[in-house]
């Protein structure tokens, strides 16, 4: 990595208050993510993954707090930004893929309504026909024929992994300088899947920086450039993909390859 | 073809309130006090007597055996025909539908300014829960629902008219007067709207697509707005509607109160007089417009919640 | 439990001062004779429309009666209609919905028809068909209430009922020779009755706005009855003049309905744990007359 990263997290530190006690979700992680790289986020469930997502985008809800650290993107710390700037900088700058994509989309909105305001929020003059083409393409793109009929669907309307793919569309349109994908793919059968992760390919190599969150090593190897593996909000082991594969140092990293090891 | 079927079960299940409700209205002249015999021909201004008593009875056919009766009632309904007032001596169905109108434009005016309140202090409620501006405007619901619409009419009468004199005591029912007794009767209606919308968008507030909209840029309160109002207000379509169905079936009080001449007022006016037919016109009238717009809205709500329609 | 939820009541500041209130209105209704200043029938013209003063606390009304001790004795005519219906809307409402869950089938489906007619049904509708066909009086318009009233409570005890029976210790103990019925009569009132006293506590709030109201539009209580509607009624020609004639009755209202609508909300938080089972039992609100 010759170039500053497009974003880079220091310390990271999220906590939920719970009766119960404090739970760190997010406990102290650095992160650096690369322009043109896919970085990929490996963890079991619970690890705190998702979560870092959101704590990116300042989007933590109670009774989870982000009480420490700094989130630079493009040389600014999001931190320190107002609630109306960082408005700015969620999905203009930073764009997200949820990792339930059913539930993701609003059930009394059109896809096309979904695709309009991802655009349209970060450039009101923006007019839904001048758009149309564009989202076409974009559908046509991440492997969804008939993207007319589509386009006036309701999401209830679509499959899950319909949903999905209307979702990394979503991701797309933005044009955003990072997309952080929340499991993009455990809901596709292997063929939209490998048309998904290629697509993902074709954006970073526009030079788009990509997090790629997933417990799916698989498509980390086939995709990754660098890899963070996260347990109970910490990073555990960190470098690129191929390095952390020739030799993983921890136990439970080793655990996670497992699958592949068999498959191999 | 599901949506054919539930709107042909809404049918049938309609039939047993009709009959209850010709039945209500043909005992009305029926058992209540004072013979029908009699009513008439002192609305007449006749003085009774056996034989014009007789002939009375043999004209309106009362001398026939009660189901019967109670068929030739339904056939004359079911074309409008609930017979002359005693009061005004012409046809009901005229009379009613004459006052209408007023009923109509009050039970409008007031189904719109109860949401005109009620949604944006259910977005303020709810966008910022348990604030400061929450608390008031709950305890303000919990207030609006408790005072009875009678009693708020009259104060806001004694308020505006006698002591601010901005409007008439007596005003009648002119359109420009319309905005007390429409108030009215929206305190009560919109206080409820603001707590069922609150605790909708509370509950949408915590979707996935919530937060897909905070992601893309949206503020806490636009996303409410755009994302959280349409999916806490569909299910409230249903209660908005059988409210107004309520409405327009006459707010008897706030007529009365108001000096508005719709059916409800008529309706009470017309009892105290003992004017039957149009108790028994105002029955019927109102609950067929009732019955129509509960189904009106069955039928509607298939179609505003798109989720219906691939069922 | 029942300590538990005695404990959550009693540090319920608005339920308290709710009770307090009911209860200090049950005594004036009770007592009603002994603490009355005057006889609120006692018709004077000589002394009409005055002012409070030591001899008349809140003043006498058009027909010099005190204005304090007819709404004293309207307290008694109030609370004795709203609790005796909602009493019968009970002990109607419950046993049907028992009948329909226990029952179920043709039965179940007859009774809940007739419940979704009820609660459809405008009272007004059927007040004016009453009142019309029975002449206007208050025990008349206690009919429209019992006839259309029963209906939520029967739902409440229907569905709780089917909950029950499908329950395994149910099944376990007719397994061991109990009979069903005597099964779910044993264990329905522990679990139905919390809502129920909740949701009977708000409808006595509901039941007093309404007939209050009704007698207002002079479809119920007739004068001279001591009546909070009959008292408003008489005084509204007075609007201009003699506001206070307005006020009092109003209030008492208000301050009546109040009360009972924050001891049954308190009930209803102290009774039952979840709030979604709360929503149910909470008011659909709206005008009433």
């Amino acid at each position: 990595m010759s170039e500053t990263p497009v974003l880079q997290i220091r310390s990271l530190k999220t906590y939920f208050y719970t009766k119960n006690g404090v739970v760190k979700a997010v406990d102290g992680v650095d992160l650096d993510v690369g322009k043109g790289r896919i970085t990929a986020l490996v963890g079991g469930s619970g690890s705190g993954k998702s979560m870092l997502s959101m704590s990116v985008m300042n989007l933590v809800e109670k009774p989870g707090r982000i009480i420490d650290g700094q989130v630079w993107l493009n040389g600014r710390d999001l931190r320190t930004l107002s609630e109306k700037e960082l408005k700015d900088v969620r999905g203009k700058e930073i764009a997200m893929i949820f990792q339930e994509p059913t539930s993701a989309m609003n059930p009394v909105l059109k896809v096309k309504n979904h695709l309009f305001e991802a655009v349209h929020t970060h450039d009101k003059k923006l007019r839904m026909r001048d758009k149309l083409d564009e989202f076409r393409d974009v559908l046509l793109r991440v492997g969804l024929g008939n993207p007319d009929k589509i386009l006036e669907s309701y999401p209830f309307e679509l499959s899950g992994g319909m949903c999905q793919r209307v979702m990394v569309a979503m991701g797309i349109v933005t044009n955003a300088s990072v997309l952080i994908a929340d499991e993009p793919t455990s809901s596709l059968d292997l063929t939209t899947q490998a048309a998904i992760l290629e697509e993902l390919l074709r954006l970073k190599d526009a030079g788009m920086a990509i997090v790629l969150i997933t417990h799916d090593l698989g498509v980390v190897a086939q995709t990754a450039d660098d890899m963070y593996v996260i347990k109970d909000g910490k990073v555990i082991e960190s470098g690129p993909v191929c390095d952390v594969f020739a030799s993983p140092q921890q136990a439970y990293t080793k655990f996670l390859m497992e699958p592949i090891a068999l498959l191999r | 073809m599901k949506r054919f079927k539930l709107i042909v079960k809404r049918v049938v299940q309609i039939v047993p309130i009709l009959l209850i409700v010709t039945l209500l209205a043909f005992f009305l002249s029926n058992v209540s006090s004072g013979d029908v015999a009699t009513v008439t021909l002192q609305s007449r201004g006749v003085q009774p007597t056996e034989q014009n008593l007789a002939a009375v009875r043999e004209e309106l056919g009362l001398n026939a055996p009660l189901p019967v009766q109670y068929i030739n009632w339904l056939k004359k309904a079911v074309q409008f025909d609930f017979g002359i007032s005693f009061q005004t001596h012409k046809p009901v169905s005229e009379e009613i539908f004459a006052r209408f109108p007023a009923t109509l434009k009050l039970a409008l005016a007031a189904t719109l300014m109860s949401l005109v309140f009620s949604i944006p202090l259910a977005l303020l409620s709810a966008r910022y829960k348990d604030s400061t501006a929450d608390h008031t405007i709950r305890i303000l619901s919990s207030v609006g629902a408790t005072i009875p619409d009678f009693w708020l009419g009259l104060m806001l009468l004694y308020l505006f008219g006698v002591v601010l004199k901005i409007v008439p005591v007596i005003s009648g029912s002119k359109l420009s007067n319309i905005f007390l007794p429409a108030f009215t009767l929206s305190v009560a209606y919109g206080a409820t709207y603001v707590r069922v919308l609150r605790s909708n968008l509370i509950e949408v507030r915590r979707f996935d697509y919530m937060k897909a909209a905070r992601a893309r840029g949206l503020g806490e309160g636009k996303a409410l707005a755009k994302h959280g109002l349409k999916n806490a207000l569909l299910p409230m379509v249903t209660l908005i509607g059988i409210n107004f169905g309520k409405l327009l079936s006459g707010q008897i009080a706030t007529e009365t109160i108001f000096s508005w001449n719709g059916i409800g007022k008529f309706a009470v006016d017309s009892m105290k007089v003992k004017d039957l037919p149009v108790i028994q016109g105002y029955i019927m009238i109102v609950s067929i417009t009732y019955i129509a717009i509960n189904l009106i809205l069955d039928i509607l709500y298939m179609y505003i919640d798109p989720r219906i329609q691939s069922d | 439990m029942v300590r538990n939820i005695l404990r959550k009541l009693l540090h319920n500041k608005a339920a308290m001062s709710g009770l307090a209130v009911i209860l200090l209105l049950v005594f004036a209704g009770i007592f009603a004779e002994r603490i009355s200043p005057h006889d609120p029938y006692k018709v004077d013209l000589a002394v009409k429309l005055l002012g409070p003063s030591a001899r008349y606390p809140l003043g006498t009304d058009q027909l010099g009666r005190c204005i304090l001790s007819r709404l004293i004795y309207g307290t008694r005519t109030s609370l004795y209609t709203a609790m005796t219906v909602t009493l019968v809307i009970l002990a109607i409402g419950v046993p049907l919905g028992i009948i329909a869950g226990y029952i179920g089938g043709a039965v179940d489906n007859m009774i809940m028809r007739l419940a979704d007619i009820a609660s459809t049904f405008p009272s007004s509708l059927l007040a004016l068909a009453i009142v019309g066909i029975f002449g206007p009086s208050l025990y008349n318009l206690m009919l429209v209430f019992i006839f259309l009233w029963w209906a939520p409570f029967a739902r409440m005890v229907r569905s709780s009922v089917i909950k029950l029976k499908e329950t395994e210790f149910v099944m376990a103990a007719e397994a061991a020779g109990s009979r069903r019925i005597s099964i779910i009569l044993k264990h329905i009132f522990p679990n139905t009755l919390s809502p129920i006293i909740a949701y009977a506590t708000l409808r006595i709030a509901a039941v007093i706005v309404h007939i209050a109201g009704f007698s207002f539009i002079g479809l119920g209580s007739q004068p001279p009855t001591a009546d909070w509607g009959v008292m408003l009624n008489d005084g509204r020609q007075y609007i201009s003049s003699y506001p206070m004639l307005l006020i009092w009755p109003g209030l008492m209202i208000v301050v009546v309905v109040l009360a009972f609508n924050l001891f049954g909300e308190g009930l209803n938080d102290a009774l039952i744990p979840s709030s979604e089972e709360r929503a149910i039992v909470k008011e659909t609100g709206g005008a009433n007359v």
